[in-house]
């Protein structure tokens, strides 16, 4: 096992991608008594911060040039963004 | 001609040594016009997505009912399958260019398992729901659910392909740059198969 | 003979440039006959009654008789423009050139989308005074064939891009991106399979991925090709 290698912080990484799989469960569950909506936008928001992390770790992009950097965390962005807002427009009533 | 193409280098890979990353280089993971398959692709559930939520949005109890009628854990198993498998893949892929055939196809291969056994739950999943009845014409909620995740399916179908044919090539221990390329590329795939179905959970079975 | 030699060469130049170019003449002569002369922008929905559909048929049988024979027409460009792709291949292949062929052969899917169709929307308004089932399912066969007929374009941009990318040449006809985009068109095709399933929303032959990211995608590959391959053509080293 390379000790020291960009090995050990991938799997840093997949951890912290489990404990966030469980957190966004846990709020997606009908266990919550908080609002609807603000659970849904955490379930969002922890959705693509993993997929963030997958680009940025398992993906290698952190190493990438900065024309694929920007691509990747724009799509990240935008979609994030995109998906927030057409469920709050609709989630209102 | 063939040899003259391989023996060409690549920014920051010196020619004729092992293809090892200076961690830390700068450097397109794969090849750069791979990444307008992974762009595209990504841009394509994008549309699919917002489609999804826009449809959601006009019926949203139907949506919410519907929702309770799915099965959170297995998504979950394969949430867990999926992120452990790409975790193996890029320990995998670490080995490839490091020329630790062993290791490689040991990870490929843990990879590929794990790949299938998100197929198997899959199989599971749709089975149990078409014995109680749900198909994709039953309403809106389930025509999305069958064909989003049928799409998904199918990438890591192809995918588990992709990863049989790199533990493959790990057998030999005479591996070219364009190989390695090649592996990185495929690790990539299977990332991205990893990264949609994370978005699919959560908007189909946690969206509340 | 030198001079014979060039002129050859010249012609065959010219040739494959006028191939290449068709590919907007295909382009051009599909909307206009579908979208512009027979006005179905939006399209006709999956969801229409049978009577709806017959009611536009007989209102519109002129522009619609007009508008087919118009891309019937134009349809034939697809082969023009699949040769001068093919003559890339060979290039690329050099005398084993599989791909080549299936490339060539899986084209006459698009050309018969495009003719099948016609014809079918040709029938329905020739004969419009029939009964509203018949015209609806010549209207049926006619659109679940224009756009879902998906196995041939397929397997066409799928052969490309793998002859693209397995490109071992020191002059490369076209970049590697354009060998990934194939196949990524060649994927973005397959949502077409998905017609004969849905009467209506965003999987049906009128909806935002059966009918949108498919048209988006195929209209984009036409204009790729067309200028990637005039690209191929003038750094072609055997054409001077």
């Amino acid at each position: 096992m390379e000790s020291g290698r960009p090995a050990s912080s991938t799997t840093t990484v997949w951890l912290v991608l489990l404990v966030a799989s469980a957190a966004s469960l846990w709020l997606g569950s009908d266990a919550t008594d908080r609002s609807h909506t603000a659970a849904a936008v955490g379930v969002l928001a922890i959705a693509f911060a993993k997929i963030w992390l997958i680009v940025r770790y398992f993906m290698e992009v952190r190493f990438a040039p900065l024309w694929l950097r920007l691509s990747l965390d724009a799509w990240v962005a935008g979609v994030f963004v995109a998906i927030t807002a057409l469920y709050l427009t609709f989630a209102v009533g | 001609m063939q040899l003259a193409k391989q023996a060409a280098t690549s920014p920051g890979e010196s020619a004729g040594s092992a293809a090892r990353v200076t961690p830390g280089e700068i450097r397109v993971p794969g090849e750069s016009g791979f990444w307008i398959l992974i762009l595209g692709d990504l841009t394509a559930f994008a549309l699919m997505f917002c489609v999804f939520i826009y449809y959601r949005g006009h019926d949203v109890g139907l949506y919410l009912d519907s929702q309770l009628r799915l099965n959170r854990a297995f998504g979950a198993l394969n949430v867990v399958l999926l992120l452990t498998s790409s975790w193996c893949v890029v320990q995998g892929v670490e080995a490839f260019r490091e020329r630790i055939t062993q290791r490689a196809r040991r990870c490929f291969g843990a990879g590929f398992l794990l790949g299938a056994g998100f197929v198997v739950v899959k199989v599971l999943e749709y089975g149990d729901k078409v014995r109680e009845g749900i198909a994709a014409s039953t309403n809106e909620f389930f025509m999305f659910f069958y064909v989003l995740t049928g799409i998904h399916l199918l990438h890591l179908v192809i995918g588990l392909g992709v990863l049989a044919w790199m533990r493959a090539k790990s057998r030999s221990e005479w591996s070219t740059h364009r190989d390695v390329a090649l592996a990185e590329c495929g690790g990539v795939y299977w990332h991205m198969v990893d990264l949609l179905w994370v978005a699919l959970f959560a908007l189909l079975y946690l969206l509340r | 003979m030198a001079s014979l030699q060039s002129a050859c060469v010249a012609t065959s130049r010219t040739n494959q440039l006028l191939c290449a170019h068709s590919g907007l003449v295909f382009a051009s002569l599909l909307a206009l006959g579908v979208f512009g002369i027979a006005g179905w922008m939006p399209l006709i929905p999956p969801g229409m009654s049978a009577a709806d559909v017959a009611m536009e048929f007989q209102a519109n049988r002129w522009r619609i008789r007009l508008g087919m024979s118009v891309l019937a027409f134009g349809s034939v460009f697809w082969w023009t423009m699949s040769a001068a792709i093919a003559m890339q291949m060979k290039r690329i292949e050099g005398a084993s050139h599989p791909l080549t062929y299936v490339q060539m052969a899986s084209s006459c899917g698009t050309v018969l989308i495009a003719l099948l169709a016609a014809y079918f929307w040709l029938i329905a308004a020739y004969r419009a005074e029939t009964s509203p089932a018949n015209i609806q399912l010549l209207n049926d066969l006619a659109w679940i064939t224009f756009i879902g007929f998906y196995p041939p374009a397929f397997i066409q941009n799928v052969a490309i891009g793998w002859c693209i990318l397995t490109d071992r040449n020191e002059v490369q006809a076209y970049p590697r991106w354009v060998g990934y985009a194939n196949i990524w068109i060649a994927v973005l095709f397959v949502p077409g399979a998905l017609l004969p399933f849905f009467h209506g929303g965003p999987f049906a032959w009128n909806g935002v991925i059966g009918f949108w990211l498919v048209a988006v995608a195929f209209f984009g590959w036409i204009f790729m090709m067309w200028r990637m391959t005039v690209r191929a053509i003038r750094n072609d080293p055997s054409l001077g």
